[in-house]
Protein backbone atom coordinates (compact mmCIF):
# COMPACT_ATOMS: atom_id res chain seq x y z
CA UNK A 1 0.00 0.00 0.00
CA UNK A 2 1.40 3.37 -1.15
CA UNK A 3 0.60 4.65 2.26
CA UNK A 4 3.26 3.49 4.14
CA UNK A 5 5.07 4.65 1.70
CA UNK A 6 4.06 8.74 2.02
CA UNK A 7 3.89 8.33 5.79
CA UNK A 8 7.57 7.41 5.28
CA UNK A 9 8.56 9.89 3.08
CA UNK A 10 6.95 12.49 5.32
CA UNK A 11 8.09 11.91 8.62
CA UNK A 12 11.68 11.50 6.75
CA UNK A 13 11.75 15.17 5.36
CA UNK A 14 10.50 16.36 8.70
CA UNK A 15 13.32 15.15 9.96
CA UNK A 16 15.65 16.17 7.75
CA UNK A 17 14.53 19.44 8.01
CA UNK A 18 14.98 20.24 11.10
CA UNK A 19 18.19 19.18 11.30
CA UNK A 20 19.11 21.33 8.15
CA UNK A 21 16.94 24.10 9.62
CA UNK A 22 19.77 25.05 12.18
CA UNK A 23 22.44 25.36 9.46
CA UNK A 24 20.40 26.93 6.32
CA UNK A 25 16.70 27.59 7.01
CA UNK A 26 15.88 28.57 3.91
CA UNK A 27 16.79 24.42 2.12
CA UNK A 28 14.75 23.35 5.40
CA UNK A 29 11.85 25.12 4.01
CA UNK A 30 12.43 23.83 0.29
CA UNK A 31 13.16 20.18 1.91
CA UNK A 32 9.42 20.14 3.05
CA UNK A 33 8.13 21.46 -0.37
CA UNK A 34 10.32 18.82 -2.48
CA UNK A 35 8.43 16.04 0.29
CA UNK A 36 5.36 17.54 -0.50
CA UNK A 37 5.46 17.47 -4.00
CA UNK A 38 6.54 13.95 -3.82
CA UNK A 39 3.38 13.10 -2.03
CA UNK A 40 1.31 14.78 -4.27
CA UNK A 41 3.19 12.93 -7.30
CA UNK A 42 2.12 9.66 -5.36
CA UNK A 43 -1.27 10.72 -5.06
CA UNK A 44 -1.49 11.84 -8.85
CA UNK A 45 -2.13 8.42 -10.03
CA UNK A 46 -4.88 7.53 -7.61
CA UNK A 47 -6.75 11.13 -9.17
CA UNK A 48 -6.04 9.98 -12.60
CA UNK A 49 -8.37 6.54 -11.84
CA UNK A 50 -10.62 8.32 -9.76
CA UNK A 51 -11.02 11.09 -12.92
CA UNK A 52 -11.52 8.13 -15.91
CA UNK A 53 -14.49 6.44 -13.70
CA UNK A 54 -16.01 9.86 -12.42
CA UNK A 55 -16.26 10.97 -16.68
CA UNK A 56 -17.48 7.36 -17.43
CA UNK A 57 -20.13 7.27 -14.86
CA UNK A 58 -20.71 11.07 -15.78
CA UNK A 59 -21.46 10.22 -19.43
CA UNK A 60 -23.57 6.91 -18.56
CA UNK A 61 -25.49 9.32 -16.49
CA UNK A 62 -25.94 11.29 -19.20
CA UNK A 63 -24.62 14.44 -16.85
CA UNK A 64 -23.03 17.10 -19.13
CA UNK A 65 -19.64 17.32 -19.33
CA UNK A 66 -19.04 20.79 -18.58
CA UNK A 67 -20.33 19.85 -15.51
CA UNK A 68 -18.08 17.37 -14.79
CA UNK A 69 -15.31 19.68 -15.87
CA UNK A 70 -16.27 22.40 -13.85
CA UNK A 71 -15.73 20.12 -10.48
CA UNK A 72 -12.32 18.59 -11.84
CA UNK A 73 -11.46 22.43 -12.40
CA UNK A 74 -12.17 23.11 -8.47
CA UNK A 75 -10.95 19.87 -6.99
CA UNK A 76 -7.79 21.50 -8.90
CA UNK A 77 -7.50 24.71 -8.05
CA UNK A 78 -8.22 23.48 -4.28
CA UNK A 79 -5.32 20.37 -4.25
CA UNK A 80 -2.77 23.53 -5.82
CA UNK A 81 -4.06 25.82 -3.67
CA UNK A 82 -3.57 24.08 -0.46
CA UNK A 83 0.05 22.45 -1.22
CA UNK A 84 1.24 26.39 -2.14
CA UNK A 85 -0.06 27.99 0.53
CA UNK A 86 0.91 25.06 3.18
CA UNK A 87 4.45 25.77 1.62
CA UNK A 88 4.36 29.31 2.42
CA UNK A 89 3.01 28.75 5.82
CA UNK A 90 5.65 27.02 6.40
CA UNK A 91 8.28 29.37 5.97
CA UNK A 92 6.79 31.51 8.67
CA UNK A 93 4.82 34.17 5.94
CA UNK A 94 1.40 32.98 7.27
CA UNK A 95 -0.13 36.25 5.71
CA UNK A 96 0.99 35.05 2.02
CA UNK A 97 -0.73 31.51 2.57
CA UNK A 98 -3.96 33.12 3.29
CA UNK A 99 -3.73 35.73 0.35
CA UNK A 100 -3.29 32.49 -1.75
CA UNK A 101 -6.27 30.57 -0.20
CA UNK A 102 -8.46 33.37 -0.20
CA UNK A 103 -8.03 33.59 -4.27
CA UNK A 104 -8.42 29.94 -4.40
CA UNK A 105 -12.17 30.33 -2.89
CA UNK A 106 -12.50 33.50 -5.16
CA UNK A 107 -11.56 31.49 -8.39
CA UNK A 108 -13.34 28.46 -6.95
CA UNK A 109 -16.63 30.64 -7.11
CA UNK A 110 -16.05 31.93 -10.20
CA UNK A 111 -15.42 28.29 -11.16
CA UNK A 112 -18.97 26.83 -9.53
CA UNK A 113 -21.35 29.56 -11.08
CA UNK A 114 -22.33 27.61 -14.13
CA UNK A 115 -23.49 24.97 -11.73
CA UNK A 116 -25.62 27.12 -9.73
CA UNK A 117 -27.24 28.58 -12.68
CA UNK A 118 -28.14 25.42 -13.71
CA UNK A 119 -29.89 24.41 -10.71
CA UNK A 120 -31.75 27.56 -10.97
CA UNK A 121 -32.74 26.37 -14.41
CA UNK A 122 -34.43 23.54 -13.66
CA UNK A 123 -35.55 24.76 -10.75
CA UNK A 124 -37.34 27.41 -12.62
CA UNK A 125 -38.19 24.42 -15.19
CA UNK A 126 -40.12 22.76 -12.61
CA UNK A 127 -42.27 25.22 -11.38
CA UNK A 128 -43.05 26.59 -14.47
CA UNK B 1 10.41 10.80 -8.70
CA UNK B 2 11.78 9.27 -5.39
CA UNK B 3 12.93 9.88 -1.88
CA UNK B 4 16.52 10.29 -3.31
CA UNK B 5 15.58 14.08 -4.31
CA UNK B 6 15.20 14.73 -0.38
CA UNK B 7 18.33 13.20 0.53
CA UNK B 8 19.96 14.97 -2.06
CA UNK B 9 18.42 18.89 -0.92
CA UNK B 10 19.59 17.79 2.49
CA UNK B 11 23.30 16.81 1.70
CA UNK B 12 23.61 20.25 -0.44
CA UNK B 13 22.10 21.93 2.28
CA UNK B 14 24.52 20.41 4.88
CA UNK B 15 27.64 20.63 2.08
CA UNK B 16 26.95 24.45 1.70
CA UNK B 17 27.07 25.04 5.63
CA UNK B 18 30.30 23.06 6.31
CA UNK B 19 32.24 24.49 3.52
CA UNK B 20 30.63 28.00 4.56
CA UNK B 21 32.21 27.35 7.57
CA UNK B 22 35.52 26.15 6.47
CA UNK B 23 35.66 29.41 4.50
CA UNK B 24 34.80 31.35 7.71
CA UNK B 25 37.43 29.86 9.52
CA UNK B 26 39.72 30.44 6.93
CA UNK B 27 38.70 34.41 6.74
CA UNK B 28 37.53 34.10 3.22
CA UNK B 29 33.80 35.16 4.19
CA UNK B 30 33.04 36.33 0.96
CA UNK B 31 33.74 33.01 -0.64
CA UNK B 32 31.50 31.72 2.15
CA UNK B 33 28.70 33.57 1.03
CA UNK B 34 29.35 32.95 -2.66
CA UNK B 35 29.19 28.92 -1.96
CA UNK B 36 26.35 29.41 0.36
CA UNK B 37 24.98 31.34 -2.53
CA UNK B 38 25.71 28.71 -4.78
CA UNK B 39 23.94 25.54 -2.63
CA UNK B 40 20.77 27.67 -2.50
CA UNK B 41 20.70 28.43 -6.22
CA UNK B 42 20.98 24.75 -6.85
CA UNK B 43 18.63 23.58 -4.79
CA UNK B 44 16.03 25.76 -6.30
CA UNK B 45 16.73 25.04 -9.47
CA UNK B 46 15.89 21.57 -8.34
CA UNK B 47 12.84 22.37 -6.70
CA UNK B 48 11.41 24.54 -9.23
CA UNK B 49 11.94 21.70 -11.86
CA UNK B 50 9.59 19.26 -9.26
CA UNK B 51 7.24 22.27 -8.85
CA UNK B 52 7.02 22.95 -12.88
CA UNK B 53 6.62 18.70 -13.71
CA UNK B 54 3.85 18.97 -10.42
CA UNK B 55 1.95 22.01 -12.24
CA UNK B 56 2.11 20.45 -15.20
CA UNK B 57 0.73 17.29 -14.22
CA UNK B 58 -2.06 19.08 -12.27
CA UNK B 59 -2.66 20.87 -15.12
CA UNK B 60 -3.41 17.77 -17.71
CA UNK B 61 -5.24 15.04 -14.71
CA UNK B 62 -7.79 18.64 -13.91
CA UNK B 63 -7.60 19.92 -17.40
CA UNK B 64 -7.11 23.10 -15.68
CA UNK B 65 -6.49 24.87 -19.15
Amino acid sequence: MDIFKICAIGLLAAVLALTVKQYKPEIALLISAGAAIIILFIVADYIFEAVTVLSALSEKAGVNSDLLSAVLKIIGVGYIAEFSAGVCEDSGNKSIGDKITFAAKIIILIAALPMLTAVIDIITQMTV
Amino acid sequence: MGVDIIFKIAAIGILTAITGQILKKSDRDEMATLTTLAGLVIVLMMVIDMISRLFDTIKSLFSLY
